[in-house]
């Protein structure tokens, strides 16, 4: 399988990214690789194999529901890019029309 | 003096410093210079603060002073990677989209230093996010070889690795994910552990392939290196994936050095083509001592491993895609174009583009 560099256009748009018509011919045969590592995987991975979701024997461990200190309002805010009443004040997400 | 302090071990500098022969002031000072001296040429720092670190150095005298008893690296200085958070510090991760993120809170491995008096210097570079294997691709410098500056000093973490090999440092800290701290250490002559998955807290680290990323110590010795582990490694409630056992004596194993009735595996899968004649020599030259000192090499094979590279390949992308999206100009660093018109796409998008990759 081969991606085309609109193959990539798109997948640049998915990820909020703007990529030069030069990039995309860059990454789309690095893009490929990565899609033949999966086939490769998949050679191997067969339905006899039970998924693995960690390397560890680790279980959900919860703790008990105490209140407890956290980080000042202020210093949270204070490397955002743009605060509000006390938040992260970011651009409208919805359009207007919506 | 200053000269001679630099070129000592971690264990040197520490027992010097508890034994009054010199102060942790001395100490830091001596490295602070010697930054200064080289940092045009190594490049291996992005952020020094010499006032931060010399409070902490005399923090650790006036303890000495009071006659407590030191533990044994307080007083050494450290170099950081870009990737721990410190408090009020900046924290970049080799990326220019946290430029002047400043984080309001130590990571594990931060805090852990600091309990143990170690001095941290400053943060050093790294291929932005660790993703790259030369210290190239950060978004700010290149870091060079210290022992050619021609060549590269492997990465990511290759900041960290050049700053003990230029004597900027004894210690240091990096993050393994696929070979970040192992690899730097191979091509500058240094000390590098990757830890086993859990051995060590996540928590506060820039995340890129969660499932794989760990912290681990870095030094010119093994000696200086296990005790860096001890301090940092251990059970963290604020990390899901942290091993809750004892921490196995690194340190012990390091000083006694004994090796004999080990078994020792070599796997066949990792052998054969793509290494330079040099290097698979001296690998067998370490069996060779390894075997003289007592210990039984035995060839295993791992037939899956012929994989590894390819799963690799799947999990880190995907992992990177999901943990880098948190970096969409909203909660840290830059925001370009926000200008009360613009949707959050069209900001992401504005933000994105100058804002990664090289300068």
């Amino acid at each position: 399988m081969a991606l085309s560099p609109s193959d990539v256009a798109r997948l640049g748009e998915l990820a909020r990214i703007d990529l030069t018509e030069e990039e995309l011919h860059h990454l789309a045969p690095q893009l490929d690789v990565i899609l033949e590592a999966v086939a490769s995987v998949t050679l191997v991975a067969g339905d006899d194999i039970p998924p693995t979701s960690h390397a560890l024997p680790l279980t959900n461990v919860f703790r008990d529901d105490v209140v407890r200190p956290s980080l000042p309002v202020a210093d949270v805010l204070a490397a955002a890019p743009a605060t509000e009443m006390d938040r992260f004040r970011v651009p409208r997400i919805l359009e207007d029309n919506a | 003096m200053s000269a001679e302090l630099i070129h000592r071990t971690a264990v040197e500098v520490a027992a010097a410093i508890a034994g009054g022969e010199v102060s942790a002031r001395e100490v830091t000072a001596a490295h602070l210079q010697r930054i200064a001296d080289v940092e045009a040429e190594i490049k291996a720092f992005l952020y020094v603060d010499g006032d931060r670190a010399l409070a902490a150095a005399d923090a650790i005298d006036a303890r000495r002073a009071a006659g407590e008893t030191l533990g044994p690296l307080a007083g050494v200085p450290l170099a950081l990677k870009d990737i721990f958070t410190l408090k009020g510090a900046p924290t970049t991760c080799g990326s220019r989209i946290l430029e002047g993120w400043k984080p309001p809170y130590d990571s594990t491995v931060t805090r852990r230093l600091k309990q143990a008096g170690i001095v941290i210097l400053g943060k050093t570079n790294m291929d932005e996010f660790a993703m790259g294997s030369s210290t190239e691709n950060s978004g700010y410098q290149t870091t060079h070889n210290p022992w050619d500056l021609t060549k590269i000093p492997g990465g990511s973490g290759g900041g960290s690795a050049a700053a003990l090999a230029a004597f900027e440092a004894p210690l240091a800290i990096g993050t393994d994910t696929g070979g970040s701290i192992r690899q730097p250490a191979s091509v500058t002559g240094t000390v590098g552990v990757k830890p086993t998955y859990g051995g060590t807290s996540r928590y506060g680290v820039v995340a890129m392939a969660s499932s794989l990323d760990q912290p681990g110590p870095c030094g010119r010795t093994v000696l200086d290196t296990a005790l860096l582990h001890q301090v940092i490694a251990g059970w963290d409630p604020l990390d899901s994936t942290s091993i809750n056992a004892p921490v196995p004596d690194v340190v012990g194993a390091a000083r006694s050095g004994d090796v004999r009735g080990m078994r020792i595996g070599v796997v066949t899968e990792l052998g054969g083509e793509g290494y330079q004649p040099g290097v698979e020599q001296r690998f067998h030259e370490a069996l060779e001592v390894l075997r003289g000192a007592g210990a039984e090499i035995v060839e295993v094979s791992c037939p899956n491993f012929t994989y590894a590279l390819a799963a690799y390949y799947l999990i880190m992308p995907s992992e990177v895609s999901s943990n880098l999206a948190r970096f969409d100009a909203m909660r840290y660093g830059l925001r370009v174009g926000d200008d009360g018109t613009r949707s959050a796409e069209e900001v992401m998008r504005l933000t994105g583009g100058p804002a990664s990759g090289p300068r």
